[in-house]
């Protein structure tokens, strides 16, 4: 399990994920920053399984959900950095 | 336009208190309320966020050895300690006030300025700070947190007047990285209790304040004070029974989606 956090402008980014053979096997994003509407974080986490850990493919991904959404002091790029040192940790 | 308020509270069951906020955004999002402002306490809890896990971001082994209640609650932002010397408060607005900018934005533009006037009216010298957060001589007394689901603009907040703090700074877990960003070692040093700035002012005070407060800030007609509907009654009911006395709500971080069978009872109320 690889687990970091970041501190965005606001709230606290934190992911633990755990990956398999090159590619995402589960992934959790917790914390208390902002996002609108709140739901797009778990459609973000589904559409993030089974993905190939690059930094391309992700930033894709994240961006896919998060650009229809609002996010209240923090960034796609804070996501995209979490998610890729939590890969990195494990 | 009317602004409806209600003083509706179950201290001892937060869990009801909070499946409420989730039943008046939407019983505003299917018009079956005007806009509502609600004053509430809990006796004795832990209000986590909408997208934190309770073992990341509170003591459980103190959270029992105090017998406090943890619930989740349906918007972001982090965690609130709660006991009767914190008074929460919430607004729900109709969807269509946000005309000419998002509705998050007129949110944390617009509605966040009700109880930053309501303390400077009694004398504060109150801000905003780092988007949703109000202080007083530096010190943050109040936190506040947002959702536009629901078709309903929902906004609450929990301020501090003198709440206990050693419970408060024990029960969360603060991160060393939040510690460090703010340049402090607990939060007990952030934070402050409004009757230690100013001990002559009451809770009635406070709450006179806010509804004098919002009525100007959204141009209200009239003010009146209300019960609970029926309907909300029932939206909240399910809500409690379905959603917010579950384990797997408040432990395990799920998603609304998962409730799938609450939420197909919840359109059956609102359609009916």
């Amino acid at each position: 399990m690889g687990i970091c956090e970041l501190k965005a402008k606001k709230g606290l980014i934190r992911v633990s994920s755990q990956q398999e053979g090159g590619k995402i096997k589960s992934i959790s994003i917790t914390g208390d920053f902002m996002v609108f509407p709140e739901d797009v974080i778990w459609e973000m986490e589904k559409g993030l399984i089974g993905l190939d850990i690059n930094e391309k493919s992700i930033k894709e991904a994240v961006k896919k959900y998060l650009s229809i959404a609002e996010l209240k002091g923090s960034t796609i790029d804070d996501f995209v950095e979490v998610i890729m040192c939590s890969l990195k940790g494990e | 336009m009317k602004l409806r308020v209600l003083m509706f509270e179950t201290p001892h069951d937060g869990y009801y208190n909070i499946a409420f906020e989730e039943a008046l955004a939407r019983a505003r999002g299917c018009n079956i309320i005007d806009d509502t402002l609600r004053f509430f306490r809990n006796k004795n809890a832990v209000i986590i966020g909408y997208f934190q896990k309770a073992e990341e971001e509170v003591n459980l082994d103190y959270l029992k050895k105090i017998d406090a209640q943890l619930i989740r609650r349906p918007t972001g932002g982090g965690a609130v300690y709660h006991d009767l010397g914190n008074l929460n408060y919430s607004i729900v607005v109709s969807y269509d006030r946000a005309k000419n900018m998002s509705p998050v934005d007129y949110i944390f533009s617009v509605l966040i300025n009700g109880p930053i006037n309501a303390l400077n009216s009694l004398g504060f010298d109150a801000r905003l700070e780092n988007i949703n957060d109000i202080v007083v001589n530096n010190r943050k007394v109040s936190g506040t947190a947002a959702s536009a689901s629901w078709n309903a603009l929902f906004f609450h907040g929990a301020m501090l007047l003198n709440t206990d703090m050693e419970k408060l700074s024990s029960v969360l877990k603060i991160s060393q990285k939040k510690l460090i960003d703010k340049g402090i070692n607990s939060v007990k040093y952030r934070v402050t209790n409004l009757f230690e700035i100013n001990n002559k002012i009451s809770i009635d005070d406070i709450i006179n304040s806010f509804v004098n407060s919002y009525k100007q800030l959204l141009n209200y007609d009239n003010v009146y004070y209300s019960i609970p509907s029926k309907k909300e009654i029932e939206i909240a009911g399910l809500l409690y029974e379905e959603k917010y006395t579950k384990y797997d709500w408040n432990y395990n971080r799920e998603s609304h989606s998962k409730f799938q069978r609450l939420e197909d009872q919840l359109k059956e109320v609102c359609k009916g």
